[in-house]
């Protein structure tokens, strides 16, 4: 009887502990990346075109943006995802037509994050830009790929 | 695809069981759900009633599925059932919660600030201009006849093909092209002191 | 003005691209010379992009576990609470407090996750102000074709637009 009581009292002073570990993971979690080491960009890959005039409600903002520039009706969303990166760690993004983006963090200030974005089409780089985020804010790059359409690279800043 | 019968699995087993045919379901709905959605509100232009609408047209997408015969494609069928329970909706409201009062849109709302006709497209954008803009347009799409907003909703909102509205309706191609004719024609109309404002 | 009567009139079925492919020649053929029709071209586009703007949702709310739920007529039932078998040994809330201030383990594990807690809260970890001036700064573009770089009025975006290496793929 001893015995049994003992065993369940360790049982649940381990639970409390793995509770703690779990715990103390979490408010690591959210507390390293808000510390200035890491910045968090939202990614979107967008083909735009004149065949439809099919807009995905998400791409709203950007609708509004391009569309007041340039001629497209369909914008239609390819891909997206939230990432969050230190300096100097660069992530690769697959785009359609086998090229890919690179997107490396170079500094976060208390204002901006410093971002550098090389677009990559067999081996050799096609496009390169260094650019400076305000929070909330994003940056397009895109271009005619053919056929009347475009492809849109939409990276925002989220920290 | 699926069987029928009554006494199949219902969606959310208590037991945590989940059939294949459910699961099945489960990618149908999740395939579906953004297009049915934007189909109804596109026809309704009113968001809880899209809802209710969404809802339902998935609801007899399960208790039918053994009707589906497969002449149709999948995405043909459930347009075909989005936009029969859409206009079932129209015709079940009063016809003045959908129609509006007025006949037509008068220069002075067109007149909203800021907005100085077609030319502004090119200007940045402007929230409240987007706003005033958008309640025209939606006033005057509502003025439209249940089959002439269902045509043009799966046309410009959709971007189907006019075949596929033809198959989806369940109509000539020549039908689908003088409903569009006819409901662009009175959009413009409806619209023209909006994207043209006198001087 | 024959000729741009018949564009105009066709102008829908283009957008569409339902043209008929032996029009598309002369309806193109016939914009590169008129300016009035390209115009109007342009501006039957935009119309059509402020249509669709206006009539598409904000958002999609209703979710697929919305639908599974509303299949059955009713939300996901709650589990019941389990039965309570042995009533006789159910102990009283402060007994329960007092057997869990005392065990030094929990007690510890707790008092480490309020000091945790604390520093995540209180330390200025947090020291991202907001700023004024542009939203995005270019400092630099590596290309072997030409960009142009747009930055709307009033918007959170910076476009920089890659142009085509031949005049064709300008829309």
């Amino acid at each position: 009887m001893k015995n049994t009581s003992f065993y369940s009292a360790s049982l649940t002073d381990r639970k409390c502990l793995l509770a703690t570990v779990v715990f103390l993971a979490l408010v690591l979690m959210t507390s390293l990346p808000a510390h200035g080491a890491s910045a968090r960009l939202g990614w979107r890959i967008i083909r735009a075109s004149h065949k439809s005039t099919r807009v995905d409600p998400r791409l709203k903002d950007i609708y509004r943006d391009l569309g007041a520039v340039f001629n497209y009706s369909s914008f239609e969303l390819l891909n997206q995802n939230q990432i969050s990166l230190r300096p100097n760690q660069p992530v690769s993004v697959s785009l359609p037509g086998n090229k890919t983006c690179v997107i490396k963090v170079t500094q976060i200030t208390k204002q901006r994050v410093h971002v550098q974005i090389q677009i990559i089409k067999n081996n050799r780089s096609v496009f390169g830009t260094a650019a400076r985020l305000m929070n909330g804010r994003t940056l397009i790059i895109g271009g005619p790929s053919g056929g009347g359409k475009a492809l849109i690279f939409a990276l925002r800043s989220f920290w | 695809m699926f069987r029928t019968d009554k006494n199949r699995a219902s969606p959310r087993e208590g037991s945590g069981f989940i059939s294949r045919e459910v699961e099945e379901f489960q990618t149908v709905v999740e395939e579906y759900r953004s297009r049915v959605y934007q189909t109804a509100y596109g026809i309704v232009q009113n968001a809880d009633d899209a809802k209710d609408i969404t809802q339902e047209v998935f609801l007899k997408v399960y208790t039918k599925m053994d009707t589906f015969k497969g002449l149709a494609s999948l995405s043909t069928w459930i347009y075909r059932i989005t936009v029969n329970t859409a206009i079932d909706m129209i015709r079940k409201r009063k016809p003045n919660v959908y129609t509006g009062f007025r006949e037509e849109i008068s220069r002075e709302e067109a007149n909203v600030p800021g907005f100085s006709g077609a030319a502004r497209f090119a200007s940045p954008f402007n929230a409240t201009y987007q706003g005033e803009i958008r309640k025209l347009i939606q006033e005057a799409f509502t003025r439209l006849s249940p089959d002439h907003r269902v045509t043009l909703v799966l046309r410009e909102i959709e971007g189907l093909s006019y075949q596929q509205i033809a198959e989806t309706l369940e109509c000539s191609t020549g039908t689908v092209m003088s409903r569009l004719h006819y409901a662009r024609k009175k959009m413009q109309k409806l619209l023209a002191p909006v994207w043209r404002p006198a001087a | 003005m024959r000729r741009c009567r018949k564009i105009r009139k066709d102008m829908d079925k283009y957008l569409d691209g339902e043209l008929e492919s032996e029009k598309i020649p002369f309806f193109e053929g016939h914009l590169k010379t008129c300016t009035l029709c390209r115009e109007a071209l342009a501006q039957h586009r935009e119309e059509r992009q402020q249509r669709v703007l206006g009539l598409l949702p904000d958002e999609i709310p209703v979710t697929t576990r919305d639908i599974l739920a509303s299949l059955q007529g009713h939300a996901p039932a709650k589990p019941a609470a389990a039965p309570d078998i042995f009533p006789e040994f159910k102990e009283s809330p402060l007994a329960r407090v007092k057997k869990w201030v005392f065990r030094p383990v929990p007690a510890a594990a707790f008092a480490l996750c309020i000091i945790a807690l604390g520093l995540s809260l209180f330390l200025p970890f947090n020291t991202h102000r907001k700023a004024s001036g542009a939203g995005v700064i270019i400092d630099q573009i590596e290309s072997s074709q030409n960009v142009m770089i747009y930055q709307p009025e009033k918007t959170d975006t910076t476009i920089i637009w890659i142009m085509p290496a031949s005049a064709k793929e300008i829309s």
